[in-house]
């Protein structure tokens, strides 16, 4: 009874208030200027503001400020702030309640009067003046012209960056060193045509000292990307590039030295070709031996590119000597929300003269995918692989002998499931199984990763895993403790391992291994950005210490 | 052209039939796109900004930021940047080369090059990671592969198996032991392999220990 009495009165007075509430609308405001205990917002008189109105100002860093219109204009206001200490920056978000009343007592505009038909009538006329560029979902006021990639100034953005790695292997003094430094740099509308001029270099330190006679020593400077870009945009669709670079229309055929056309119509669909040389695909990038022509054309259902296919064809020579020919399908079916799909298939057509592999249609490579990500957080993957030797004259992988070629193949299907248990709290599985000439084995992983483990900001990752590979069995446990730091991170991990080598004849086949590593990871400390690892490996009697650094400074 | 064997096939069934599957269940969709290739405003859409531009904008021409302009991409578009994104100039990503949104249903490739030619999928955060882009955890997704990293292979720099690694290369791979050691295996004379015919299966008598011990069951 008591409580119902307590109801009651607490109703009756929230009531006005709820009337209040009702009768009236909350006007967000921005605050553009403010000194001394007073700001200006940019609304006024024009939006229903009166002298005496109450501001709330809800500044970005928390917490909420009240002041009083002392002044209106009909674009702008005055703002008493209640607390003359607190200067809100420009853009501060506000909000002040404002009687619905008032916003309909705004002077209606004054229309004119309809003219009085003529006696002596003439046809009415069709309105024939185009609107100007205007098309349904403009704003009908305030058209602003956007400027052109010629117009806008000139600007260079990139990033210099260096990285060391060092590995020392108690195995009669195995060290392996490799340093590299390099840049890439993008200069937008470097000549005032609205152009790109990409470059991107680096140069790679290395020696290894291996207990044999493999030791490997150098140095060498690669020119990875220089290049010219222009058009491509929404005031030019007609894109050229020249130089160095990937091809952009299919870029699965790889970098040219050269040049690519491409166009893409009103609709979305796109088309191109290209003609260059093929730099090898090592440390040396070098380029003059395979020539390349290559065309695409990509479909796309609609403008927003949802789902698109697309189908490429590339001609290379070797030498002068023809030598591959190889055609690409892609599949991409990536809606906004639901399931999304790619499926990639490189496709090489042999001729009688290919003997290992035989004339005929060969499935090279492919690789598809299907996936979901929920709002909750759980995902799911699927992805499957297929790879094959191509049979070519231009030298892209370590060489394989015919049989090889004609016989070796590599499958796999990989399912991936990530739960999203609470907050702070995720599940990971992940299992695989592959097979190829000689053999089949599979793999699988369950991971717990817990976000403010014991403390706010800390995280814990627990994994057991297992595989079977081509030469072992593995059997393993992973654990990584650390904590998110203000820019960064810092995580201690440390993964076991019992592997048991396969084909191993002699009974001491197993091979335990422990891996520790200490690694962080600044981003933008001082304008800098670092990686820092300290990793030691341990198995049977050997072991081997890592160490690893990277420094990134973007501009 | 299919995979030749039965599991391979199976393999093979079961993606093509997820794939199929993904397509055919995606419900019908109504989404607002931002009108970017019909000319219209600029390639940011400045429809729920403040109205007074001077809030960020310095300049005659509207093309100048304040120093000290900053915007909460998260709390403002409920899409928030991590990592070197934050950091990013804006027309990195909004610029005349196309919607923003469609870059970004195509994940880091639709503004990142992808120099692995689409070979490693599209899920670049398997290996990278926002902060500065090197790739870590090679060796946890070995573990995933036919050739799990294990003993001085788990130290080992990726180019001595991956030629093309430096330039983003890294299929297709040969796993067995003589494609990689074949030097290796030249200069063993102590026995000589090559005279005895002992020129593949190295895995028989060699662990991923060291190269200059073998052990033989006698």
């Amino acid at each position: 009874m008591r409580a119902a009495l307590h109801l009651v009165l607490l109703l009756a007075w929230l009531a006005p208030a709820l009337l209040a509430q009702e009768g009236s609308v909350t006007l967000e405001v921005r605050v553009t200027s403010s000194e001394h205990g007073v700001a200006w917002i940019d609304r006024g008189s024009a939006d229903g503001l009166l002298v005496g109105d109450v501001v709330l100002l809800l500044p970005r860093a928390g917490g909420t400020f009240q002041g009083t219109l002392s002044e209106v204009g009909e674009r702008s206001a005055k703002v008493a702030l209640q607390d003359p200490a607190f200067e809100p920056p420009s853009g501060t978000r506000g909000q002040v309640r404002v009687p619905r009343e008032r916003l309909g007592a705004t002077p209606a505009p004054r229309l004119r009067p309809t003219p009085r038909r003529p006696e002596a009538e003439s046809p009415p006329v069709a309105w024939s003046r185009p609107d100007d560029d205007w098309a349904p979902g403009q704003p009908l006021l305030a058209k602003v012209r956007p400027p052109r990639p010629e117009e806008r100034p000139r600007s260079i953005y990139g990033r210099a960056y260096t990285i060391f790695d060092y590995a020392d292997s108690s195995e009669d003094e195995r060290t392996d060193l490799f340093l590299r430094a390099g840049t890439n740099v993008t200069f937008e509308n470097a000549f005032g045509h609205g152009e790109r001029v990409l470059a991107d270099l680096e140069w790679n330190v290395r020696d290894v000292d291996v207990p044999d006679q493999d030791d490997e020593n150098g140095t060498e400077l690669r020119l990875d990307r220089l290049s010219y870009a222009v058009g491509g945009t929404r005031y030019e669709p007609q894109h050229w590039e020249f130089g160095r670079f990937l091809l952009s229309g299919m870029p699965e055929f790889g970098v040219v030295d050269g040049v690519e056309w491409g166009v893409r119509t009103d609709s979305g669909q796109r088309f191109g070709a290209s003609v260059g040389f093929m730099p090898e695909p090592d440390e040396e990038f070098q380029s003059g031996e395979d020539l390349q022509f290559s065309g695409y054309y990509r479909w796309v259902a609609d403008e927003s590119e949802q789902f698109a296919l697309a189908g490429g064809y590339q001609k290379t020579f070797h030498n002068g000597a023809a030598d591959r020919d190889l055609v690409v399908a892609t599949l991409q079916r990536l809606p906004r929300v639901g399931w999304t799909s790619i499926a990639t298939l490189w496709l090489d057509l042999y001729t009688s003269g290919d003997d290992a592999k035989g004339s005929g249609i060969g499935l090279t490579q492919a690789y598809l995918s299907s996936g979901r990500r929920w709002e909750s957080g759980h995902t799911f993957d699927v992805v499957y692989t297929h790879l094959e030797f191509p049979e070519l004259e231009r030298h892209e992988f370590l060489p394989v002998t015919d049989d090889q070629l004609a016989d070796d193949h590599a499958e796999r299907l990989a399912l991936s499931l990530g739960l999203q248990l609470t907050d702070d709290t995720r599940l990971s599985t992940g299992v695989g199984a592959w097979t190829d000439e000689d053999e089949s084995g599979g793999d699988g992983e369950l991971t717990v990763g817990i976000e403010d483990f014991l403390a706010e900001r800390n995280f814990m990752d627990l994994s057991v895993f297992g595989t079977r590979g081509r030469f072992e069995t593995a059997l393993g446990a992973r654990f990584g403790l650390g904590r998110a730091l203000e820019q960064g991170r810092l995580g201690l991990y440390y993964e076991f391992s019992a592997n048991r080598l396969d084909g191993f004849t002699s009974a001491n086949d197993d091979l335990p291994q422990h891996r520790l590593r200490l690694a962080s990871d600044w981003s933008g400390w001082a304008g800098w950005d670092v990686s820092a690892r300290l990793e030691g490996v341990l198995y049977d009697d050997e072991h081997a210490i890592l160490v690893g650094l990277y420094l990134q400074r973007s501009f | 052209m299919v995979p030749q064997n039965c599991a391979g096939r199976l393999l093979c069934v079961l993606a093509a039939f997820s794939m199929a599957a993904a397509c055919l269940t995606n419900p019908t969709e109504n989404v607002q796109q931002h009108l970017w290739w019909s000319g219209l405003g600029p390639v940011l859409p400045h429809e729920s900004f403040p109205a007074d531009c001077s809030l960020c904008h310095v300049g005659t021409d509207w093309q100048g930021l304040r120093e000290d302009f900053e915007f909460d991409h998260g709390t403002e578009t409920g899409v928030p940047l991590y990592g070197a994104h934050a950091s990013a100039a804006c027309l990195r990503c909004h610029n005349d080369r196309g919607p923003v949104a469609v870059f970004a249903e195509q994940g880091c490739a639709g503004c990142h090059e992808d120099l692995h030619l689409g070979q490693l999928g599209t899920d670049c955060t398997r290996c990278h990671q926002e902060e500065t882009w090197r790739p870590v955890g090679q060796i946890e997704l070995h573990n995933r592969t036919r050739f799990p990293l294990v003993g001085v292979h788990a130290s080992t720099s990726c180019h001595r198996c991956h030629p093309g690694a430096e330039v983003g290369r890294f299929v297709p791979t040969d796993t067995e032991c003589v494609t990689c050691h074949q030097n290796d295996l030249a200069n063993a004379v102590n026995p000589n392999h090559i005279g005895l015919g002992w020129v593949d299966r190295c895995d028989r008598c060699h662990l991923p220990r060291t190269w200059q011990q073998a052990e033989i069951d006698n």
